[in-house]
């Protein structure tokens, strides 16, 4: 069942279903009846902070430095506490200002500084694109591990060629479906509803997959949390793996990583998207400013768990445990669920991100420039329109998708 | 919003939620009681009662 061609269906089959789901989010939005006008689904969306780091890597990161990774989701649920207020006024701003981006509203603070505007996407642009292509690197990898279990999984990444790489498959999907769904028409409020819709049925998908795993592991593979917990106590090397001592930093280092994850969650350019840009309607934020952080909650439940059950049961390389545990106890389905949840995690991260540093890139960077080169005459606006969806999706096609999943060396 | 006083509250359950969350309280539970640290099991159930707070806080008189 692990095949590489049932694999492939699969992911590629549920790559499908977003496209259905995208699609269908724009239509109702046309027909005036929006998929994504509750508080519930703007909640869910907002997860797409939950990327395949937190999938993949939380447990790893649990496995090395105890209770640590629990600072990147404590910072944002301070933040979503204060969203009544804070996120509230940088909803009422932005639709009074017309902003489209993180790198809009900072400009627009000092006084629509263009060049502040533009220094602003450059970082983001900088900082934030290696950041996509980890995330195009973990389906690689977890789909090697997938396949080639119970070997290590043979990452010939450099010598493989591009096309060879699953992820680049995936990256020319994703394009695909950021072009169609983010880029379809120019509004000025830069709602995607149907990309949108998406991302909140991926949140679920990756939300169940992780609880699955963890479910399986300290219910199946142990006897409850009480057994699972008595076997951590009584081995010497794992006695310390829960204190702050394993946290690097110790009590210092603790308060530092929960102010950057507060800072992180309202500035990092795919959560403005989703928490003021898409943002349909203000009371929205009421209900999200506890259900987002109950998300983190639920989805964070079982990395310590899992964690631990994978250094017991040494099941290989830790940011592999979600995988590796059920695949050792010879499952079928439950890896290939986990793969997708991790796909889910991933993916959502690329489109959201990718439409956020497009926008950034041709409102900020490219226009201005444009504008103000005499040689072309963008008078009309429809000209100016065409010019600026042309512009994204270049944007689109050269930040995330095909090259950057080129092998790292 | 036309809660009385929520914005107090919820500032107020936000320096709760810091106060909980940050090490001079934190400190009290990394005892190794039994072998293992308390820590992580301590913060859930912070991190869960500062939510459900919230949650009670925000969804009160919901007939807006």
């Amino acid at each position: 069942m692990r095949t590489d061609t049932v694999v492939l269906s699969v992911a590629f089959g549920y790559l499908a279903l977003l496209f259905v789901i995208a699609a269908w989010g724009d239509r109702r939005a046309e027909q005036g009846r929006s998929l994504i006008g509750s508080p519930t689904v703007y909640a869910l969306s907002i997860a797409v902070y939950c990327t395949a780091w937190t999938f993949y890597g939380s447990v790893g990161r649990a496995a090395q430095f105890g209770p640590s990774f629990l600072l990147i989701y404590l910072g944002p649920t301070l933040a979503m506490l204060l969203s009544p207020f804070l996120i509230r006024k940088m909803v009422r701003i932005a639709s009074a200002q017309r902003i489209t981006s993180i790198a809009d509203f900072i400009s627009a603070r000092y006084g629509k500084s263009s060049s502040l505007g533009a220094l602003v996407a450059v970082i983001a642009l900088i900082g934030i694109t290696p950041y996509i292509t980890l995330q195009l690197k973990a389906i690689t990898v977890s789909h090697a591990v997938l396949i080639n279990y119970p070997q290590a999984p043979a990452l010939s990444l450099v010598e493989e060629a591009f096309w060879a790489d699953k992820s680049f498959w995936v990256a020319l999907v994703l394009a695909v479906f950021i072009i169609l769904f983010g880029t379809r028409h120019l509004d000025a409020s830069e709602r995607h509803e149907g990309m949108v819709a998406a991302i909140a049925f991926e949140s679920l998908v990756k939300l169940v997959a992780f609880l699955s795993v963890g479910i399986f592991v300290v219910f199946v593979l142990f006897h409850g949390p009480g057994d699972l917990f008595a076997q951590v106590a009584a081995s010497p090397d794992l006695v310390g793996a829960l204190g702050l001592e394993a946290v690097p930093g110790g009590a210092s280092g603790w308060i530092g990583m929960l102010v950057l994850a507060f800072l992180a969650f309202i500035t990092l350019p795919r959560q403005f998207q989703v928490l003021v840009v898409e943002n349909v309607d203000e009371r929205h934020l009421k209900r999200a400013s506890w259900l987002f952080p109950l998300y983190l909650l639920a989805i964070n439940l079982f990395v310590i768990p899992i964690a631990m059950a994978g250094m017991l049961l040494s099941a290989g390389d830790p940011d592999s445990y979600v995988l590796t545990l059920p695949l050792s106890a010879g499952l079928e389905a439950l890896p290939l669920l986990v793969f997708i949840g991790g796909l889910s995690a991933a993916t959502g991260m690329v489109i959201v991100e990718t439409i956020a540093l497009s926008t950034m890139v041709s409102n900020q960077l490219i226009m201005p420039l444009l504008l103000r080169s005499r040689r072309l005459h963008l008078g009309s606006r429809g000209e100016l329109a065409g010019w600026l969806l042309g512009i994204r999706r270049v944007a689109i096609v050269l930040i995330a998708p095909p090259w950057a999943s080129s092998p790292a060396p | 919003m036309n809660i009385p006083r929520l914005g107090e509250r919820l500032v107020a359950l936000v320096l709760l939620a810091t106060l909980l969350f940050t090490p001079p309280l934190l400190l009290v539970f990394d005892r190794p009681a039994g072998g293992l640290s308390w820590l992580p099991l301590y913060l859930f159930i912070a991190w869960g009662t500062v939510i459900a707070l919230a949650a009670w806080l925000l969804e009160q008189r919901s007939g807006e």
